[in-house]
């Protein structure tokens, strides 16, 4: 199945020139463009960079758990990885504190 | 603490015993379940976060050839390039199942790396954006294959959790307390009746 790279048009740069299909996302919202990609038969892994997914907020989480197949993974940006990123123990944390 | 409504006859405490028997098999089962969980949360985190920080490094270092290229042979001619190349990696997904969590299995297939572009106008720092990618083709495969495999396993072990809670503050104490209940009437049945036989065979005497 084929990988795509949905991302800022900076880092698309970089996903264009090994050939993957890449969805720049502007000022616009990703959300539209994350859930077509998501319903396409043919992808098997999708690319999302942090910002983006930050982003797109509650329609990414909602993708992550209906979808099986594509997967979704966070990728840094030309800018670098967020500061803030879970760590699993945390994660954890917050689901046994609950 | 609530009981059942339900009148309390013989019938009724047997099915009462049952329910309770199951909700507690149930609650020891759903235990082990949160155990096998954890642990191979505990097992992926560790392999999630090494991968993490080498990806992290590997495509910090991929943008840095890649603004090299934008200096060296202007934006457009990058985006040029890119048009050429046919897609360099294809992901293969097969899944396994653990206590009913679909965890993927990943691997990504690279294809040969070869000159795809013209070399007027591009430029070496391009091949070396495409080299560094590709390279970090294993280490997102691996972090695809851990990274949503935990996603999926603490969304069932939030479940789990749920469930356990359920069972052990609201299900079991219902049942122990509706059965107490039932048990005790009974009791108090059978005394009242003998109480009442006793009375009639002491009648029949006289």
């Amino acid at each position: 199945m084929r990988i795509v790279a949905v991302t800022d048009p900076d880092t698309a740069l970089a996903f264009r020139l090994c050939g993957f299909e890449t969805f720049s996302v502007g000022q616009a919202d990703p959300a539209p463009i994350l859930k077509d990609v998501a319903n396409r038969k043919d992808i098997g892994l999708v690319l999302v960079t942090e910002r983006i997914a930050k982003k797109a907020g509650e329609t990414f989480e909602e993708l992550l758990s209906e979808k099986t197949i594509p997967l979704f993974v966070e990728i840094p940006d030309t800018k670098g990885p967020l500061e803030k990123r879970k760590s699993v123990a945390e994660k954890m944390a917050a689901i046994i504190r609950r | 603490m609530e009981r059942l409504p339900i009148p309390a006859t013989k019938s009724n405490e047997i099915r009462i015993k049952e329910e309770l028997a199951i909700a507690t098999d149930g609650k020891k089962l759903l235990d082990q379940k949160k155990d096998i969980l954890i642990n191979h949360i505990n097992l992926l985190a560790e392999r999630a976060e090494r991968a993490r920080k080498d990806l992290d490094e590997m495509l910090t270092r991929a943008y840095q050839w890649l603004e090299l290229a934008v200096v060296e042979a202007g934006r457009n001619n990058v985006e040029a390039a890119g048009l050429a190349v046919s897609q360099d990696a294809q992901i293969v997904i097969r899944e396994r199942s653990l206590m009913g969590v679909v965890l993927p299995i990943v691997t990504i297939q690279k294809t040969r790396i070869r000159p795809e572009y013209g070399l007027g106008k591009t430029s070496a720092s391009m091949d070396r954006v495409r080299q560094t990618i590709l390279s970090a083709m294993d280490l997102l495969a691996e972090i695809a294959e851990v990274e949503v495999g935990l996603q999926r396993l603490m969304r069932e072990t939030k479940k789990t959790l749920k469930r356990i809670n359920a069972l052990s503050y609201i299900y079991i104490p219902l049942y122990e307390k509706t059965l107490r209940f039932i048990e005790q009437s009974l009791e108090e049945k059978e005394r009242e009746g003998l109480f009442q036989l006793k009375r009639i065979k002491a009648k029949a005497k006289e």
